[in-house]
């Protein structure tokens, strides 16, 4: 139990990595300042950097795994998804259709179970991203909204695919569709839409394929 | 390995240099993370078209010009997240067809090089980064 009350500790030097994007600030700070000549603005900016610097470590500190899975999963799929349209256009191959892209009901359990563990430890202490939790239940919300928050992208994608059904069957050009889906990236409650959609696909079954499959 | 034929050396020097090319792209504002994440659909390309020694032969001669851009952390970025992982990529598309695996082979390889390469080199090359301010 002790070796997974560390287990922020192994191996992973989040100091460092800490250090090295705290030095990118004072500098991107230091270089704001210059330019700057009313002593007011000056305050507000180092108030506005180092507000964002220690948000930005407490970010670190908590999620580190899975900003490193997710931006490794969000490479991964935009890459395959371009190589969708190269290979069919350069090499005449079609491969997996994205609209198609569907999870199991059972994939949602593990998130469902570390929301339920999430709202324990939230009930319990005080796990806000302001306050992290210390000992046992702060390695158990750290491993918790670690699964969420990497978890969670899957059902994004499926929301996505459900989307780009519907929008590919209504004819619209597929530049337009990535830009849609860049943009729902860029807006929170764009993205908090498609994660419901993708959440719900599994029992209402939007694209029909269910059907198509029996079929 | 020989090359027999002129055409697959000139397609992939090609497919190399659009992928510095568009991770060039990589300081600039707002979109430049996106663009560059697209470096690595030309290494897909040459991992399903010519095989892994051609690839990692294109890797290394890619990296070597982009060290030369962006120095040692932008090669290390460029190799572990763009470079490898289009490499991986493009050899599971060949090898199975199955898309969740390949996703999921791939995103797991790219996170291993980051964690082994960047993560505990980081230190060394902490001053090698580019700053906004310097």
């Amino acid at each position: 139990m002790q070796i997974i009350s560390n287990i922020s500790d192994i191996r992973f030097p989040v100091q460092e990595l800490n250090t090295t994007f705290k030095a990118q600030i004072e500098a991107g700070k230091a270089k704001s300042l210059a330019e700057l000549k009313n002593e007011e603005d000056k305050e507000k900016l180092n108030k506005i950097y180092s507000d964002f610097s220690n948000n930005f470590s407490l970010m670190l500190k908590n999620f580190y795994p899975s900003l490193f899975i997710l931006a490794s999963i969000i490479t991964t799929v935009i890459n395959y998804a371009l190589s969708i349209f190269f290979f069919y256009h350069i090499y005449g191959i079609k491969l997996y259709s994205f609209n198609k892209y569907r999870l199991s009901w059972y994939y949602g359990i593990p998130i469902i179970i570390a929301i339920i563990l999430y709202e324990f430890c939230v009930i319990n202490f005080d796990a806000s991203l302001s306050t992290p939790p210390e000992g046992y239940y702060g390695t158990l919300y750290f491993i918790v909204i670690n699964i969420i928050a990497s978890g969670s992208i899957f059902f994004i994608f499926q929301g996505i695919a459900v989307s780009d059904y519907f929008l590919s069957s209504k004819n619209v050009i597929s530049f337009f569709r990535i830009i849609i889906y860049i943009a729902s990236f860029m807006i929170p409650p764009a993205m908090a839409f498609l994660l419901m959609l993708g959440i719900f696909d599994p029992w209402f079954d939007f694209r029909k394929l269910d059907k198509q499959e029996e079929i | 390995m020989t090359f027999s034929n002129n055409k697959e050396l000139t397609q992939g020097a090609l497919l190399c240099a659009l992928s510095v090319i568009i991770f060039s792209c990589f300081p600039i504002p707002f979109i430049g993370n996106l663009l560059s994440a697209f470096s690595a659909v030309p290494f897909i390309l040459i991992a399903y078209k010519f095989g892994i020694k051609f690839t990692l032969i294109s890797i290394l001669s890619t990296s070597l010009i982009v060290s030369q851009i962006f120095g040692p952390a932008g090669t290390i970025l460029f190799i572990c997240f763009f470079a490898l992982t289009g490499g991986i990529l493009g050899a599971l598309i060949k090898i199975t067809k199955n898309p969740g695996e390949t996703i999921l082979l791939a995103s797991l390889s790219s996170v291993f090089f980051f964690l082994d390469f960047f993560a505990n080199n980081i230190k060394y090359i902490r001053y090698q980064i580019p700053c906004s301010g310097t």
